[in-house]
């Protein structure tokens, strides 16, 4: 009983770590442009089906093989990121935050069709890699090294990305900043560098996140960005949104709801329990767990 | 020798002619004032400085650049800093780390030193500490450092400001009404502080309504109304000046 308990809490703490990597995104942009990056899930496929190809193509180098795919992969999506923020974000910086949102969701279709067209409208499977294969037997509980990883990633890049944005001069910049870029530049500070910065991190940590989805759960699809976009957009509202160990609790939270009302109650109603709970979360604290108080309504 | 030169400078918006046909020129090391009436176009002229408006013609020189075409963070970076009429500071933050804000352009550390706390980045903080302290002590404002700004009191963060325009070390300085909210004491406090300010080599303009203030700093005045500058000279020939009494006054009192 127990382990079967203790075996849900893994896969629900893994699965609430891959929300979270993804959620990041959402609340990193979020804290800088008080934007909702909308295309941020569908970014998130590209980069999942950017590295199957990637994958395929340099599996034969086995090791070294999975390293230059991904840097590849992760070069590209970055690549996709800075044109995305150039080309749909920044002219409409000073406009009204609607026209934003609009462009990000027309951006974010734009993206989701562009992996339709070049990888096709099946689902397809994600290449299997050489390690990370193995399984840790604990009285019981099988835990896959994959699942191990994640959970190392997950807290080695909380750390670094809070360490970031609280202690390094450049994050003390970024946040004393953020709320108005004409101080920023005023006080000399090359704004554009530091929102395609943010841009980038973000989509770092979302094709992380996604990859791991793509080595975790195998069939990939062109569409999978909107549901796990959805989940982590949530995630990061749950947790308060601009907030960054907020982003990961949210994901945990989720991850945590999903797994165990799927596993003890039904797997049908897994998502109209995880949400009620969610939704009554929100009316108790309206700016999510961590959330800073006058988070503008979006 | 000349530190800012402005040209012919004109700004409109739509029908409106903000500033009219400006040229002035800053000396090195002084104290400038900028009065006139409310809506005379001070603020406009100060953003056409610092980059923030385009001027619609003429040419702005400082230190040999022309600088009309140049975005905002580069003129700061060349030596102009300035606050603001209103304080924009961030209130969530410690006064220190505002400070260091100002600071940013100038740290020369990357990211996988600030990590692991390579030596480059301890020289980098430590020097910045210094800094802020050096900024934070010329303001009087270092028993707050570790304070959040929104505890402060409104004079204390105007300071805050300052200290934050003046960390890196900037060639010109221009003060949008630092006064503005100050009892006479803390104005009679800021005044000597900005005189500390011009004697570490910054040249000032400010922008300010308290002529007492005017008069004691400032080595020359410039008078905007409408638009256009009517009048400038020592603060003793401004306040004599039939023009500029009439600006303020209305034409019967000239």
């Amino acid at each position: 009983m127990l382990n079967i308990f203790l075996q849900q809490l893994i896969n629900a703490l893994t699965y609430g770590s891959l929300i979270g990597f993804i959620a990041l995104g959402y609340s990193l942009v979020y804290g800088i442009l008080k934007l909702i990056n909308f295309a941020h899930g569908h970014i998130v496929t590209f980069a999942i089906f950017i590295t199957m190809s990637m994958l395929t193509q340099f599996l034969a180098l086995h090791t070294l093989g999975f390293i230059l795919a991904l840097s590849l992969a992760l070069i590209i999506t970055i690549g996709v990121t800075i044109v995305l923020e150039i080309v749909a974000y920044r002219p409409l910086r000073r406009s009204n935050r609607l026209s934003l949102i609009v462009s990000a969701l027309g951006a974010g279709m734009v993206i989701e069709n562009a992996v339709m067209l070049i990888w096709g409208p099946n689902p397809r499977v994600f290449p299997d890699i050489n390690f990370f294969q193995g399984t840790i037997n604990l009285n019981g509980v099988v835990v896959s090294e994959l699942n191990l990883f994640i959970l190392f990633l997950n807290i080695v890049v909380m750390s670094i990305l809070y360490l970031f944005i609280n202690k390094s001069r450049t994050g003390i910049a970024i946040k004393a900043l953020s709320l108005d870029y004409q101080t920023a530049q005023l006080m000399g500070v090359n704004i554009n560098k530091i929102i395609v910065l943010v841009f980038v991190l973000g989509a770092i940590l979302g094709s992380a996140g996604g990859i791991l989805i793509g080595l975790t759960y195998k069939t990939i699809s062109f569409n999978m960005g909107f549901e796990y976009g959805l989940k982590a957009f949530i995630a990061a509202i749950i947790g308060g949104i601009g907030s960054i160990p907020g982003a990961m609790l949210g994901g945990l939270i989720i991850g945590i709801l999903q797994t165990l009302s799927a596993g003890y109650i039904s797997s049908i109603w897994a998502n109209v329990i995880t949400y009620s709970l969610l939704i009554l979360l929100l009316i108790v604290r309206p700016r999510g767990l961590l959330g800073q108080k006058d988070i503008e309504k979006v | 020798m000349t530190k800012l030169l402005i040209q012919n400078l004109s700004k409109q918006f739509a029908a409106l002619v903000a500033l009219d046909n400006i040229s002035l020129e800053l000396e090195t090391n002084k104290i400038y004032g900028l009065i006139g009436p409310n809506g005379s176009g001070k603020t406009t002229l100060f953003n056409c400085i610092s980059g923030v408006y385009k001027p619609s013609s003429g040419n702005i020189t400082f230190a040999h650049h022309s600088i009309i075409n140049m975005a905002p963070e580069k003129i700061a970076q060349l030596g102009i800093r300035r606050t603001f009429q209103t304080i924009r500071l961030s209130s969530e933050l410690t006064v220190a780390e505002n400070i260091y804000a100002g600071y940013h352009h100038y740290s020369k550390h990357n990211f996988i030193q600030a990590l692991f706390n390579l030596k480059g980045y301890r020289q980098d903080e430590i020097h910045c500490w210094r800094e802020v302290h050096r900024a934070a002590k010329l303001l009087d404002i270092e028993p707050h450092l570790r304070l959040k700004v929104k505890t402060l009191a409104y004079g204390i963060q105007r300071k805050v400001e300052i200290a934050r325009a003046i960390i890196s070390q900037p060639q010109l300085l221009v003060l949008d009404e630092p006064a503005a909210g100050m009892n006479e004491s803390e104005k009679i406090e800021l005044t000597h502080i900005i005189k500390q300010i011009q004697l570490q080599n910054i040249t000032i303009l400010i922008i300010e309504h308290d002529m007492h203030m005017i008069s004691t700093l400032c080595d020359t005045v410039f008078v905007l109304n409408h638009g256009k500058l009517i009048a400038s000279g020592s603060p003793t020939e401004i306040l004599n000046n039939k023009q500029v009494i009439s600006a303020y006054m209305g034409d019967e009192h000239a």
